[in-house]
């Protein structure tokens, strides 16, 4: 008898125990990515704005706006494979895209500074503070994308997970990190004039 | 053996505690002025208004003023203030944060989720830059926070309309207490192995600790009273009908829970506390 009741409650342990976390991680990692392409989606569709209103003030500045457009084309354009989570090459690729435009933009920006009616413009100013807050959600939505991943990851390396990713899980692997951009890393130049 | 296992159950919901508790001030209210920067008066009656705000339209609009940042961000801060305060009803994300970090003069108006149609980035950007800003620069601090409030509720007013359940449905509840149940019932098992064979009453007792136990991991995760009250209730008698434990078990059981309720209470501020909403980094920033 109590053998049994041991079996039972046991089967009902296992629930309390982790037994769903690994594809509960999984689907929380999906999510939180889906928001990061989201929010990089957001940013992108600000830039034709963006471009024809600094244009308009300032034509002369035609090489540093192409980058823009030629960076924003390209990190739209990367092609993103179904299991891009967990093919390393693929995620750096698109980081790179990514990190490309971020510093494209952030030129463009430095350049704007030399323009007094440009940064006086409503509609530079708006569509400065929309840019600003898709930055920002990118920098949440990333954090959280790396929070669930490290959820994850853990996870599936430690016990218990571990032994469930084996007996269960096997087909779900740990996913890609966010490195920090290399832009970030690089400590500005100081320029005396 | 039973009072170790106890001693192990409290130190892990403390240091639970612990984790759940980093350097973010306390939810006092609607308007939580640390810096000083407000006016009893003033204070007091954007209380009264935000309010009155909520119950009609069920967001939930905070002002929070601080001495300094520490060195963080701004719009880093705030979104994980507004999450760690839980502003705004949970499946609505309708909360708004405007936060003033003194020491820096930096002004920050932070959107939920589900309010960032309506309090787009540009719009807030447009409010902290001609309404707040200007007043700020005479030190009105009154009169700015009043002229942000004021132009962030017009935004917001009328996205919302308030629905009539906004907590947890029953059925969600019930699926929630269910691992506590059923993490009482195994705790009674292991409990209760080394006694099975003696008095009634020792068993009894037994599942009694597991529905204190249940009931105080149970209150702490829930965060509610009556849900805690059932995890506590159901783990006694789970322990009773596989173990036949005594009927003393399940009223402890549930009695029990008064203490684990109170730890789950204390978190949240007097009177008014978040509605479970989150954001993401919606709103803007500025400075003075």
């Amino acid at each position: 008898m109590f053998k049994k009741l041991m079996l039972i409650s046991s089967i009902f342990y296992l629930s309390a125990c982790g037994i769903n976390n690994i594809p509960t991680y999984d689907e929380a990692t999906t999510a939180a990515w889906s928001e990061v392409l989201n929010q990089y989606k957001r940013r992108a569709d600000l830039v034709p704005n963006l471009v024809k209103t600094v244009q308009a003030s300032a034509d002369n500045e035609r090489g540093i706006l192409l980058d823009v457009v030629e960076a924003r084309n390209k990190a739209t354009q990367t092609q993103l494979p179904a299991d891009m989570l967990n093919d390393p090459a693929a995620f750096k690729k698109f980081q790179a895209a990514q990190d490309g435009l971020s510093s494209a933009l952030s030129r463009l920006l430095v350049v704007v500074e030399r323009y007094p009616d440009i940064k006086s413009n409503q509609n530079f100013l708006q569509l400065q503070s929309q840019l600003e807050g898709a930055d920002n959600r990118i920098t949440v939505a990333r954090r959280d994308y790396i929070n669930a991943v490290k959820a994850l990851n853990t996870e599936i390396r430690t016990y218990p997970g571990k032994l469930w990713h084996s007996f269960l899980y096997s087909d779900i692997e740990s996913k890609e990190q966010f490195t920090v951009e290399a832009e970030a890393m690089k400590v500005p130049e100081i320029e005396f004039k | 053996m039973l009072q170790r296992l106890f001693i192990y159950l409290v130190l892990y919901l403390l240091t639970a505690a612990a984790y759940a508790q980093p350097q973010f001030p306390e939810l006092s209210g609607r308007v939580v002025d640390n810096a000083g920067l407000l006016s009893t008066e003033t204070a007091s009656r954007l209380t009264t208004f935000l309010a009155g705000h909520e119950s009609e339209t069920s967001n939930q609009v905070v002002v929070v003023t601080l001495p300094s940042l520490n060195g963080y961000e701004i719009s880093d801060y705030s979104y994980q203030l507004g999450r760690h305060w839980q502003i705004g009803q949970a499946e609505k994300g309708n909360g708004v944060l405007l936060v003033v970090a003194q020491e820096e003069r930096k002004i920050r108006i932070e959107v939920g989720y589900g309010l960032e149609g309506a309090l787009t980035d540009a719009l807030s950007s447009q409010i902290i830059r001609n309404e707040i800003s200007p007043l700020f620069k005479q030190a009105k601090f009154d009169e700015g926070i009043d002229a942000g409030v004021t132009a962030i509720l017009q935004a917001i007013q009328g996205e919302y309309t308030p629905s009539e359940n906004d907590g947890l449905a029953a059925g969600q509840g019930f699926e929630r207490v269910v691992p506590f149940i059923m993490f009482g019932g195994v705790l009674g098992q292991i409990f209760l192995a080394p006694f099975l064979r003696k008095k009634k009453g020792v068993r009894g007792i037994t599942s009694g600790v597991v529905g204190v136990g249940a009931g105080l991991v149970g209150g702490f995760f829930l965060q509610s009273l009556l849900l805690g009250l059932l995890a506590g209730v159901g783990a006694a008698v789970f322990s009773y009908i596989f173990f036949g434990g005594g009927g003393s078990g399940g009223t402890r059981g549930g009695r029990s829970y008064g203490s684990g309720s109170s730890w789950g209470g204390s978190s949240s501020g007097g009177g008014f506390s978040g509605g479970g909403g989150s954001f993401g980094g919606g709103g803007a920033s500025g400075g003075w």
